[in-house]
């Protein structure tokens, strides 16, 4: 008998034990695991999206703002129809029906994704069809009020290689950092009903919003050079133009219009080639408009002046060539202010051989050719100058009036500053002030790089350009009565090694009011076909917008 | 001389109670708590729409105040592009004035 309660008391320990056993191992041994798959269970992770800082204008009106849309999603398992979902898909969106029924013939998949960037309209006509399997995340698109306004000027935001948003050109891809902010996320446990455990566990790292731009851009200004530069494109049959209104004072560009142009809300249905911004990475030989700086240079060595008598009595040659005047007329004994009015060829050969070879390469590269001017737009590129010795006589001469030297538009008219504002290269911006999430504000402070000419200097040239404009070739265009310094160029295009007769490039630089410029601006026509000089295009262009700007800046015929 | 038990047994008592009492509370609090999710579930989703609506609106408002919008709807008023310019008098040249006033 007590044998037998002995092996029942055996038998039962026997059990305790492996139950102890069992407990130990779930309890002590697996802990870790187990408690990581209850803590996987129960603990959510919600990434915060950060929102992408706004681009402003000025007066602190939107160009680039976010709204909400929508990503499109499909759970396989779910659908019901599948053909209907795949038609009314194919349709709303405008994809292929082939890609979206490949997807969905890979059954191991459980979430596939359709769409990104989806607008708000269209997801509310898609739930209308009440699909099952069809979802729909929350995702945030640029959008721009004023449509292809600035486009060039802004850029665009596309997908980088990780599928995640990135600018691209302007504004959006150099501040791209800035703009893009910081996300953040969430982690706390959560119930079956997906109800956040306040007792349990929960981090929030917040989201940091991207900084807001204010820019320089005044969008009047943009909208009557968009308008005009349109509407001389089409009169003088260009196949591209472009327009620049900087503020001499600040640098600060105020409008940057190019042709043709792109809507950055729809880019991928533009030509690539039309993102890039020919103000900043096209390059083009400026022509006469040189002649003002190159005459600036010598006057502020003091190796000639306004006044001095020039014999303008035929052709020159140089090394070999013939230089003439672009109209073949030469009229005697003039001044050097009217080499400007003439826009003498033969006059600028004279003023550059006053000039030591050294001290003109200075010049040219101390108004920054050849180098990135360091405006804050991506994409930015510069030809480069020959090495000094590889200038030959005829090289020097050519430049002087602006052929046989390549630059970028922006470059033209950051050198053309130094004369409006009285002698100082400023750094052109596009960026007046950054907006920090906390409502701080980091203001772009102008830069002077170099002064390059005295203020005496500055207003003899001046006026010299008061004297182009009121007796040269746009006397006719100048509204009457307004003091404006300007100078016409018209190049001739360099194609394998020789000119091309007939294609030029047109151009026209101005500034008004003279003593204290408002504003400075830059036109260039790219092959025009009704004419090809830029009296006859450029400098109408630059004068109609002139017309509009003067009331708006408040500028009178007395200042 | 002191009756030790006595006084020891009201004190066991005491902190028996105390015990209990806290256990109800910290039960109670943990139960509210467990349902205030909701509520914060709730609060984030109504924050999530408002949010939207500000979006929607500031999109709105931005399209209505963009000036082609604005410029368009002056045209069909018919107010005028651009006032006529008009000179009535001879401007002083900026070397003139310079000298003039240094």
């Amino acid at each position: 008998m007590e044998k037998r309660l002995g092996f029942v008391l055996i038998f039962f320990l026997g059990i305790f034990l492996l139950i102890l056993v069992k407990l130990f191992y779930w309890q002590v041994l697996s802990s870790d695991s187990l408690g990581g798959l209850a803590e996987k269970q129960r603990l959510s992770t919600i990434p915060i999206k950060a929102a992408r800082g706004r681009i402003l204008a000025s007066d602190g009106s939107s160009l680039v703002i976010n709204k909400r849309a929508y990503g499109v999603y499909l759970e396989p398992k779910k659908i019901d129809d599948k053909d209907k979902i795949i038609s009314v898909l194919s349709k709303e969106l405008e994809l292929p029906s082939s890609s979206i029924s490949a997807n969905l013939s890979n059954s191991s998949l459980f979430w596939i994704p359709v769409a990104h960037k989806v607008d708000e309209e269209k997801v509310e006509d898609l739930k209308k069809f009440n699909l099952k399997g069809l979802t729909f995340m929350d995702e945030q698109k640029r959008f721009y009020p004023e449509s292809s306004m600035a486009a060039h000027l802004l850029g665009f935001v596309g997908k980088n290689a990780k599928g995640e948003d990135q600018g691209y050109f302007g504004v959006e891809g150099y501040y791209d950092e800035q703009l893009s902010g910081r996300d953040g996320v969430l982690m706390q446990d959560q119930d079956a009903l997906g109800n956040p455990i306040l007792s349990g566990n929960r981090q929030n790292i917040p989201a940091e919003d991207g900084r807001d731009l204010i820019l320089y851009i005044d969008k009047t200004i943009q909208y009557i050079v968009e308008s005009k530069l349109k509407e001389g494109i089409e009169k003088y049959g260009a196949k591209g133009g472009s327009v620049i209104v900087m503020d001499p004072s600040t640098g600060g560009i105020l409008a940057l219009a190019a042709y043709p142009a792109y809507d950055p809300g729809i880019f991928s249905k533009f030509p690539s080639e039309y993102y890039k911004n020919p103000t900043i990475a096209s390059f083009y030989e400026p022509g006469s408009t040189f002649k003002v700086l190159v005459m600036a240079a010598a006057i502020n060595e003091g190796k000639v002046t306004a006044g001095k008598k020039f014999n303008e009595d035929g052709p020159v040659e140089i090394g070999g060539y013939t230089i003439n005047t672009w109209n073949q007329k030469y009229h005697g004994e003039i001044t050097l202010s009217q080499v400007l009015e003439y826009s003498s060829n033969v006059g600028m050969v004279f003023v550059e051989k006053q000039l030591d070879k050294n001290v003109f390469l200075r010049y040219i590269k101390d108004l920054g050719f050849g180098n990135l001017t360091g405006a804050d737009l991506q994409e930015e590129s510069t030809p480069q100058l020959r090495p000094a010795n590889k200038w030959y006589e005829i090289d020097y001469a050519t430049a002087s009036f602006g052929q046989g030297i390549a630059t970028t538009p922006l470059q033209m008219i950051a050198a053309v500053s130094a004369i409006a504002n009285g002698g100082k290269l400023m750094e052109p911006h596009v960026v007046k002030s950054i907006k920090l999430a906390d409502g701080k504000m980091i203001n772009t402070a102008p830069k002077v790089k170099k002064i390059i000419y005295s203020k005496e200097t500055a207003s003899v040239l001046k006026e010299m350009m008061v004297s182009a404009v009121d007796k040269g070739e746009t006397r006719f265009l100048k509204p009457a009565g307004f003091r404006i310094a300007g100078k016409t160029g018209t190049a001739q295009i360099p194609i394998s090694g020789h000119y091309d007769t007939e294609k030029t490039i047109a151009s026209f630089v101005g500034f008004a009011p003279v003593d204290k410029p408002k504003f400075l601006m830059l036109v260039t026509i790219r092959e025009p076909t009704a004419s090809p000089w830029g009296s006859e295009t450029a400098a109408p262009i630059f004068f109609s917008v002139a017309r509009e700007i003067f009331p708006y800046l408040k500028i009178s015929a007395t200042d | 001389m002191f009756n030790t038990e006595s006084k020891t047994l009201p004190v066991n008592i005491f902190l028996f109670l105390f015990l209990l009492i806290l256990s109800a509370v910290q039960v109670a609090m943990l139960n509210k708590f467990s349902i205030i999710g909701a509520k914060l579930n709730s609060a984030d989703q109504q924050i999530e729409k408002v949010e939207g609506e500000n979006g929607l609106y500031s999109e709105k408002i931005a399209s209505a105040s963009s000036i082609a919008s604005i410029s368009q709807k002056a045209q069909n008023i018919g107010l005028s592009q651009t006032p006529a310019l008009l000179s009535l008098d001879t401007p002083l040249p900026v070397a003139y004035d310079l000298r003039l006033n240094p």
